[in-house]
This record gives structure tokens, C-alpha cells and sequence, in this order.
């Protein structure tokens, strides 16, 4: 990648930089990663989140591992969305691409879930990869269009391919991990969670580095990216192959959830209420998506326990209109000003 | 900063799980002398047509049950909304059968909704009575009690009708919608027409919602067919093809499946349309049919007579044998020549779940249905 | 003095219209080196061939001896070219030093893994460009702003942090657009000094204006545009009193 000329090139400028450090004096810079007890709350947090199948009843595990389904999607649109700035629907795609390897892996394969998941993610991260290079080109309502058919392609040759069960899908399979069924709801759900507290490790990290200021640069102007050197291209491929592995994953979990997969797993509902929720929660913000996530996976499927079975796309729909209108940010945004001025009140106490 | 956010709002996701995790699921209260079993059905959502008239079949069996005296158990429907939608429904057959522990589940009626819930009850080992007309749901399970007419007996009551009726120079064309369920059923008639050695003068698919049939109907003009035997499952597409076939002056006599609303959508159209269902709502019916208005039905249709019948032959499973998930399904299971107020003859065994072995045909007379087949 | 950039016959037509025609530029390593022109003289134009930005109609550009006529942006940029833009490309809700560590794009490497898991490795190399980071906030007098969000500075400030984040890439030529551009007064005299020590720790830039007054006060050489045509080149007193820059800013004073 570096010739030769770049190598001189940066030991020059490095000792360029030397001088300007030293002229600073040694200053201590702030570490981004300090405080530890936050750290150490943060972990107990998860730790109690991935403990709650210890408490809860066979059906209750199961609509958490549902949660915990649908929050990996979401992750997978913060990711695309949020950090990039790509504007896409393909999540579909990756989904119920995700969902039949699963079970092929499984049934014709006879894959452990292991090396059936390792499959499904790299399936899914191909898959993710082949679109981002499709779309290379476009942007925007395009791009999205562009996304979106790829799922409509999808459902279609499904639906006609007799050897994945057609448009009846198919039925009857186990997938196992460790050689333990996922029938069990618990494992259901610790392994859909290790997949996304390993999805949202990634994501932090990367905010916290290269690899997340060269997606923000690439979002904010593609042009001045390329400017201080960031390959604005291969970095939108790895951000959809990363979101295709995950989502990817999201429908192998599901179709152990839903036991049955057929073509509607690419149907267009599902990215809508992932979307719906995304928007809610607020696309720059993980933690705004994780809680609406939960909260709106929960009220869908209590919705009857409310009386609000009839009014659950009008829930849905009016949340997005109230958010576009009053929280462009979402609830994250709203959880990030709260949190600003509860800082900066501290602040003004500490100083007077 | 960022941490403390970060913390807030892991802290206040983990409380919501939480939530989620205490607001389901006390236990089936164990009171004995009380049978309670699951309706899992679409009160809500696209399919809450089918959904309601199942839940109001079952409602109407339960009262007559417990008014009759002739149990000393009480039967209790536990009713749950799934909402039109796949994973609720599967989320809410694991309720019925893990959390509350219920031997026996009825319903859902749509077949892309049955079949989760199936694997699910499968794999719980509990007994799942259902309506759908699917084939593979009493093949592909081994826990699953047809309360209705699978399609291929519907196909096949259709054409023993037109081999009966059929007289010397008589014709028959089929026309399907290009759905599954159209291609499946004009695929199973055109097999069961070759048994008998009728051979159709048309065959015509069409694409689902279409504005215009005429191209059609002219087509079975030039063939003119005595019979049209029509496999298609939406509403308002077959009262468009009856509405251009009358218009066109097509005279043939069209043989389709019960659709519900065809009828008043296609209007005068539908005079003389003959339709094959487990069952029809009118005179003949007027005591059953009665009990599902009352539940609040406006035009009781066959799903709600058969899950009435369901639910009495539940009774009386659990009646003879108990009330354990085994217990219930061996009851079913040795059901004999059972007879329910829309049908009589029930008869299941451990090989054989595929219910009814005929089906209905009656005319619309314009008022009401006058059943035509079989004949008395 | 080699010459660092080398532009010969640079050409760029808009359908009809030439708007950079034939242009030769030569930038020599170590200087500061200004293009001024008044609006619309294709400036920017010219600086977007320079940079990869946008494409060539006609000419060659060497950069530190190599051809790169038609090398894209990231590429020149990995190579060492730097450049600021006239319109703010800030991530306006992150802070200062994260704005700045983002030019360092092609200067950090922590292999895999580190890349997608934040480990002690990771951590080091972050925080030793960190604090380069914040030397060079100092430069450019930033260096009290470091932990504040973009989105809370003053205009000025926010202009200083792009030029900070192109000096970030250790750039061999630094190429700033306009980053006077409705700058207050006082802050002008500032980014005059930021420049001048610029040059003085070493590095070559060259800054794009059509305020001729800041850059006759600071440049070692500089080259008039007007109408996509080079009218003048040399050291700037020279250029200043030239008839031909001086009917090209006709109706003004040269130093506005």
C-alpha cells in the first residue's frame, strides 16, 4: 500500500509532528476510554441484562430473545444509518438470506450452529458486500430503492425455488450450538446477545477510532474524505458487510425463534417496523435504538393485553410522526441533551 | 459525559426487560373442575375476518357446554390476539403451552400463521385442533386435528358433483388465480378430472387483482364450458370475474371455493354461483347459525361452525379420557362417528387426522344458500 | 528549491466555457506559496484538478517528482497532499480533537483486530496521535477549545479546526481554500501567524484567496488567476504592482 515515497514522505512529516509535540510541553491529553467505575457499571448492566432468563418463564425468555433479535437490527441500521449516513433498506435481504443459510446449514448440512453461524455471517457479510458495491454509485433515495429491490429479487426466486420449500418455506428443522437445540429459549437468547454485545463492542470501538471518523467524514462530505485520504468506498463496503454478518445472524436466530422460514422473511414489513424504530430511537444513537427497540417490541407483542391490537400501526405511525416533527434526534438525542445539561448544571455547581 | 449516558441508558433498557419479564405469565390457576384451553386467533390485523368467526365459534360451543350439565368440568376458552402476524402468533402458542401450561390449543386460521404455531405445539407435545384447509398441516405434524375439509376432498367433492350432473355433451373448464392456492387447486382438479376421463376445454390462470376480466371471459365464451370450476381465494376478484361473466352473457354455472364477502360483493351476479364449504349458514343451519350470530357474527361462515364443532369434540375428548395434553390427545384421538351441530361423523385415530372426508356444495339463490350436494 | 507540485497547460471546460485554460502553477518545497484572483477567476476550480477532486480536460500535474494527473483524492492524499474546503465538512456533534484525529486517517495503524476491538494497543496508538493532535491545536491556538463540540464553537474558531484537521495528515503540501473566507478582521491576523508558523516548523502550503492584502503580508510567491488564465507569478510586491493585477481587481484597492 505505502511505496517508498510515502515512507520518506511520513518520516519527514512525522518529525515535523516531534517538533509540534514538544512544543506542547508535554501536556497529558485526556483519554477517551477514562473513567473507570462508569466502565465497571456499564459491564454489571450487561451482565444483568444477559442474566434475566435466570428470572423469567419459558415464553417471557422467548420475547426477549425476540428483543434481542430485532436490537440486532437495529444495531445493523445504526451502523448503516447512523454512522454512515447510508440510507439503505436491504436489511431485509440480509435478514431472510440469513434465516434460510441457517437452516440449510442445518438441515442438508447437518452444521453445528458454531460453524453454521460463522457461515451465516459470512453469507450475510458477502451478501452486504456485493450490495454496497452495487449501490457504490448512488446515494440517497436510490441507493435505498436500490437496496430495497434486492430483497423484493430475493423473496421472488425463493418463492420459486422448490428446493428451499417454495412459497410455503420450510418447517421441521433444529438448529443446534454446542450441539444443544436452540428450541431452548435461554441459549436462544445468550447467544443472540453475545452476538450483539460483540456487535456493539465493534460499533464503539470503531466510534472511538479510525474507523468511525472515517465513516462520520465519509457521511458528512464524501469529498473532503477523500481528501484526507480516506477510501470513501471501501469503507462504505466494510460498514455493509459488517451490517450484512449481523443482520445476517438476526434471521438465523429467528428462524430458530419462529421455527418455520419462508419468503416473507424478506418482506418489507420488517425493515419498516426496524426503521420505525431506528427513527424513534434515534439513528445516531445505540442506546436511543436498544430501548425503543425493547419498549416497542414489547408493547407489539402485549399490544392485545393493552386493548391496543387495533391501534398498533397507528402507535407506530403517529411515533414516527412525533418524533420527525419534535425529536429529529429521537429519544437518543433527547437522552443526549438531558445528559448535556445535567453535565453542565454539575459544572456550573462545581465551579461556583 | 458519553458514559454516563451510555449507562443511563443500558440501566434503563435492562429495567424494561425487566418489566417485560414480570408483566407476562402468572400460572394457569390449577383450580380443578376447570378446563381451560388456548384460542390463539387474528381477533386483529388483516385476517380478523377468519380470526372473530373462530373466536365466536368457540365462544358460542363454551356456552352451550357449560349450560348443558352434561360435564362436571367447566370449559374456559383462554383467548389470545395474534394479531395477524406470524411471530406473534408463535409467541403466543409458547405462552399457552410453556408459561400457562394449556393441554390443547385452538386456531390460528390462516395457514401462514398455523403452521409456527404447530411446530411449536408439536414440539410441545400438545394437541392442536385446526381449521386450515392446507394438506400439509395434518401430514407434516403428528399432534394436529382437522376440524374441517382439506382441499384436495373439496377439489374432489367438486368434481364428483360434476360427474354426477354431468350430462352428454357437457363440458368443463377450469379457471385459478396464479396464487398458491389457485395453482394447487385447479393443479389437484385437472388430476381428479383425469381419473374420471374428462379432459378440460379451457384451462385459464390469471393474475390476483386484476381490473379486467373480460379477456377471460371471452376466452371461456368461445370454449363455452357447461361448468367453470374456479380455484381462487379473493373475494373481490371473484365477484369481478361473476360480475363480467354475467355481463358478457356468459351462461355457464360457476363452482368456486367459499370466499368470504364474494356473494354481496358480485350482487345479482352471484345467483346461481354454487359454492363448496364445509358448511353454510341459512335455513337448513338455523339453529347453529343462530348461535353465531349471537356472538356477534353478522354472516356466519364455515370456520365458525367448524370451530364450534371443535370445540364440543374437545369436550368430549376430555370428557372420556382427562384433561393432561396425552390424555386430551388420545380422547381425539379416539373420537368415532362424533357428531357436532354443523357436521356429523367425526372420525379420528392416531393415523388418520384429516377430518371431514366430504364437503358442501349449495346454490346462492340470491336470499340464501340451498345446499345442492350431496344429495339428500 | 524543487519543485514540490508541478502544474503544465492545466485545462477544465465547462461545455462552452474554459474556465481553467491552460494553466502552469509551480509550487516549491518549503514555501508559502499564494493563488488569488477575484471571484469566479477559477480558483477552486483549479485547486480540485490540483487535488484529485475533479478531473482534467487537459495538462499534467507532478507531484515531489511523480506524475499524478487523474490520481484520485484519497490517493493524492495518501501520498501527502492536503486540503481544506471553502464550506464547513466538520462532524459538528463530536469534539474538537476528534475532528482533528479524523485527518489522521492514513498516519494511524493498529492492525487487526485492534481496528474493531478497542485493546490496550488500540488505546496506545489513539492516544499518541492524540496528543499530536493537541500539539498542533496549539499551533493553530486551539488548544483550549480541544474537548468542546464543534457545534458550540465561534465561526472563526470552527474555520481554524479544519485547517488544524488538514495539518494533521503530516502533509507534505497543504492545500487551503479560501479559510479567510468571512473570517472577522482580528481573526485574519491570527490565521496570517498560524500560516507564517506553518512554513517556519516546515511544511508547504498553499492558500487559495481573493483577499490580496493577507497574502502580499506573508507569502514567499504568489500567482494571479483571472478568467482561467495565470496573469501574473513571482514574489509578491512584484504581482502587487503588476497593470495586469491591478485592472483585474479594477475599482479596488489591492489590499482590501
Amino acid at each position: 500500500m505505502s511505496d517508498q515515497i510515502t515512507v520518506t514522505d511520513d518520516r519527514r512529516a512525522a518529525g515535523v509532528g516531534d517538533a509540534l509535540v514538544t512544543a506542547s510541553g508535554g501536556r497529558k491529553v485526556a483519554d477517551p476510554g477514562g473513567g473507570r467505575a462508569t466502565g465497571a457499571a456499564a459491564l454489571l448492566a450487561a451482565a444483568a441484562v444477559a442474566a434475566l432468563p435466570l428470572a423469567t418463564d419459558y415464553s417471557t425468555t422467548y420475547l426477549l430473545a425476540y428483543i434481542v433479535i430485532i436490537a440486532l437490527l437495529g444495531t445493523s441500521l445504526h451502523l448503516l444509518m447512523g454512522l454512515m449516513g447510508v440510507f439503505s433498506l436491504g436489511q431485509a435481504a440480509m435478514f431472510g438470506t440469513g434465516a434460510y443459510v441457517a437452516v440449510v446449514a442445518s438441515d442438508e448440512l447437518a452444521l453445528d450452529g458454531i460453524l453454521g453461524l460463522l457461515l451465516v455471517a459470512l453469507v450475510g457479510a458477502v451478501l452486504g458486500l456485493v450490495m454496497g458495491a452495487v449501490t457504490l454509485r448512488v446515494t440517497d433515495l436510490y441507493l435505498a430503492l436500490a437496496t430495497l429491490a434486492v430483497g423484493y429479487i430475493f423473496e421472488n426466486v425463493v418463492r420459486n425455488t422448490d428446493w428451499l420449500g417454495g412459497p410455503q418455506g420450510r418447517t421441521g428443522f433444529v438448529i443446534t450450538v454446542a450441539g444443544r437445540s436452540l428450541d431452548d429459549p435461554r441459549l436462544l437468547f445468550w447467544v443472540g446477545i453475545v452476538a450483539l454485545y460483540l456487535f456493539i463492542v465493534i460499533i464503539w470501538s470503531m466510534r472511538r477510532s479510525k474507523l468511525g471518523r472515517a465513516f462520520m467524514a465519509t457521511r458528512e462530505s464524501p469529498i473532503a474524505a477523500r481528501s484526507i485520504g480516506i477510501d470513501t468506498r471501501r469503507y462504505k463496503l466494510l460498514g455493509f458487510a459488517l451490517a450484512g454478518a449481523f443482520s445476517g445472524i438476526a434471521g438465523a436466530l429467528y428462524a430458530a425463534w419462529s421455527l418455520v422460514v419462508d419468503p416473507s422473511v424478506f418482506g418489507i414489513d420488517l425493515t419498516l417496523s426496524v426503521l420505525a424504530i431506528a427513527i424513534v430511537g434515534g439513528l445516531r444513537s445505540l442506546p436511543g435504538i436498544l430501548i425503543v427497540g425493547a419498549a416497542l417490541t414489547y408493547f407489539r407483542n402485549s399490544a392485545a393485553d393493552f386493548g391496543a391490537a387495533d391501534y398498533v400501526l397507528l402507535v407506530y405511525g403517529s411515533l414516527i410522526v412525533l418524533s420527525l416533527r419534535f425529536l429529529p434526534q429521537g429519544l437518543g438525542g433527547l437522552l443526549a441533551s438531558t445528559v448535556t445539561a445535567g453535565t453542565s448544571r454539575m459544572r456550573g455547581r462545581r465551579e461556583s | 459525559m458519553m458514559r454516563s449516558k451510555v449507562l443511563a441508558s443500558v440501566t434503563a433498557a435492562s429495567a424494561l426487560l425487566l418489566l417485560a419479564a414480570c408483566g407476562s405469565g402468572d400460572a394457569a390457576g390449577d383450580d380443578s373442575g376447570v378446563f381451560k384451553f388456548a384460542v390463539v386467533t387474528e381477533k386483529t390485523g388483516a385476517y380478523a375476518d377468519y380470526g372473530l368467526q373462530l373466536e365466536a365459534g368457540v365462544q358460542a360451543a363454551v356456552k352451550d357446554l357449560n349450560a348443558s350439565g352434561d360435564y362436571d368440568i367447566e370449559f374456559e376458552p383462554v383467548i389470545y390476539d395474534c394479531q395477524s402476524d406470524k411471530s406473534i402468533c408463535v409467541q403466543h402458542a409458547r405462552e399457552a403451552v410453556t408459561a400457562e401450561g394449556l393441554s390443547a390449543v385452538i386456531g390460528p386460521i390462516v395457514s401462514v400463521d398455523i403452521l409456527p404455531a404447530a411446530e411449536v405445539t408439536e414440539r410441545a407435545k400438545v394437541p392442536h385442533l385446526v381449521m386450515a384447509v392446507l394438506n400439509q398441516i395434518t401430514d407434516d405434524y403428528t399432534n394436529t386435528f382437522r376440524w374441517s375439509v382439506q382441499s384436495d376432498r373439496s377439489n374432489q367433492t367438486v368434481v364428483d358433483y360434476v360427474e354426477a350432473k354431468m350430462k352428454p355433451g357437457d363440458t368443463v373448464a377450469i379457471v385459478n388465480a396464479t396464487t398458491d392456492f389457485g395453482m394447487g387447486g385447479a393443479a389437484q382438479q385437472t388430476e381428479q378430472l383425469a381419473a374420471i376421463g374428462i379432459e378440460p376445454v379451457a384451462s385459464i390462470p390469471h393474475d390476483p387483482d386484476q381490473a379486467d376480466y373480460t379477456p377471460i371471459i371471452t376466452e371461456l365464451k368461445k370454449a363455452d364450458p357447461t361448468y367453470v370450476l374456479l380455484s381462487d381465494s379473493n373475494p373481490a376478484d371473484i365477484a369481478k370475474l361473476l360480475r363480467q361473466a354475467k355481463e358478457l352473457g356468459l351462461k355457464s354455472t360457476w363452482i368456486g371455493a367459499d370466499a368470504s364477502g364474494a356473494i354481496q360483493l358480485a350482487g345479482d351476479a352471484a345467483e346461481g354461483y354454487l359454492t363448496v364449504s364445509p358448511w353454510f349458514p341459512g335455513p337448513d343451519t338455523q339453529e347453529l347459525t343462530d348461535k353465531l350470530v349471537a356472538e356477534g357474527i353478522k354472516t356466519p361462515g364455515w370456520i365458525s361452525a367448524m370451530a364450534y364443532d371443535a370445540t364440543l369434540g374437545l369436550a368430549e375428548a376430555v370428557d372420556s379420557s382427562g384433561t393432561s395434553p396425552e390424555e386430551v390427545t388420545k380422547g381425539l384421538e379416539s373420537l368415532s362417528d362424533f357428531d357436532g351441530l354443523a357436521r356429523t361423523g367425526w372420525t379420528f385415530s392416531a393415523d388418520d387426522r384429516r377430518g371431514q372426508t366430504t364437503s358442501q356444495i349449495a346454490e346462492w339463490t340470491g336470499t340464501e344458500y340451498k345446499i345442492v350436494w350431496p344429495e339428500n | 528549491m524543487a519543485a514540490l507540485l508541478e502544474a503544465r497547460g492545466v485545462t477544465r471546460r465547462w461545455g462552452g466555457l474554459v474556465a481553467v485554460n491552460e494553466v502552469d502553477l509551480v509550487v516549491e518545497t518549503g514555501t508559502l506559496h499564494g493563488l488569488i484572483g477575484p471571484n469566479g477567476a477559477g480558483k477552486t476550480t483549479l485547486v480540485n484538478m490540483l487535488t484529485g477532486v475533479d478531473r482534467l480536460d487537459g495538462g499534467t500535474v507532478t507531484f515531489a517528482g511523480e506524475d499524478v494527473t487523474g490520481v484520485p483524492a484519497h490517493r493524492l492524499a495518501g501520498r501527502g497532499v492536503a486540503r481544506s474546503f471553502q464550506t464547513s465538512q466538520l462532524f459538528e456533534d463530536e469534539s474538537v480533537v476528534d475532528n482533528v484525529m479524523a485527518g489522521r486517517h492514513r498516519l494511524i495503524e493498529y492492525r487487526f483486530p485492534h481496528t474493531f476491538l478497542t485493546t490496550p494497543r488500540t488505546r496506545r496508538v489513539e492516544r499518541e496521535h492524540r496528543l499530536h493532535v493537541i500539539g498542533l491545536l496549539e499551533l493553530v491556538g486551539l488548544a483550549e477549545d480541544a474537548n468542546r463540540r464543534v457545534s458550540q464553537l465561534p465561526y472563526g474558531r470552527r474555520r481554524l479546526v479544519e485547517l488544524a484537521r488538514a495539518i494533521a495528515s503530516d502533509p507534505t503540501l497543504l492545500v487551503l481554500d479560501e479559510p479567510a473566507a468571512g473570517l472577522p478582521g482580528s481573526d485574519v491576523d491570527v490565521l496570517a501567524q498560524v500560516l507564517v508558523r506553518l512554513r517556519e516548523v516546515g511544511f508547504t502550503v498553499l492558500v487559495i484567496e481573493h483577499n490580496i492584502g493577507l497574502l502580499v503580508s506573508v507569502c514567499d510567491r504568489m500567482t494571479v488567476l483571472s478568467e482561467g488564465r495565470v496573469i501574473a507569478d513571482g514574489d509578491p510586491e512584484t504581482v502587487r504592482r503588476s497593470p495586469e493585477v491591478i485592472e483585474a481587481y479594477v475599482g479596488r484597492t489591492p489590499d482590501a
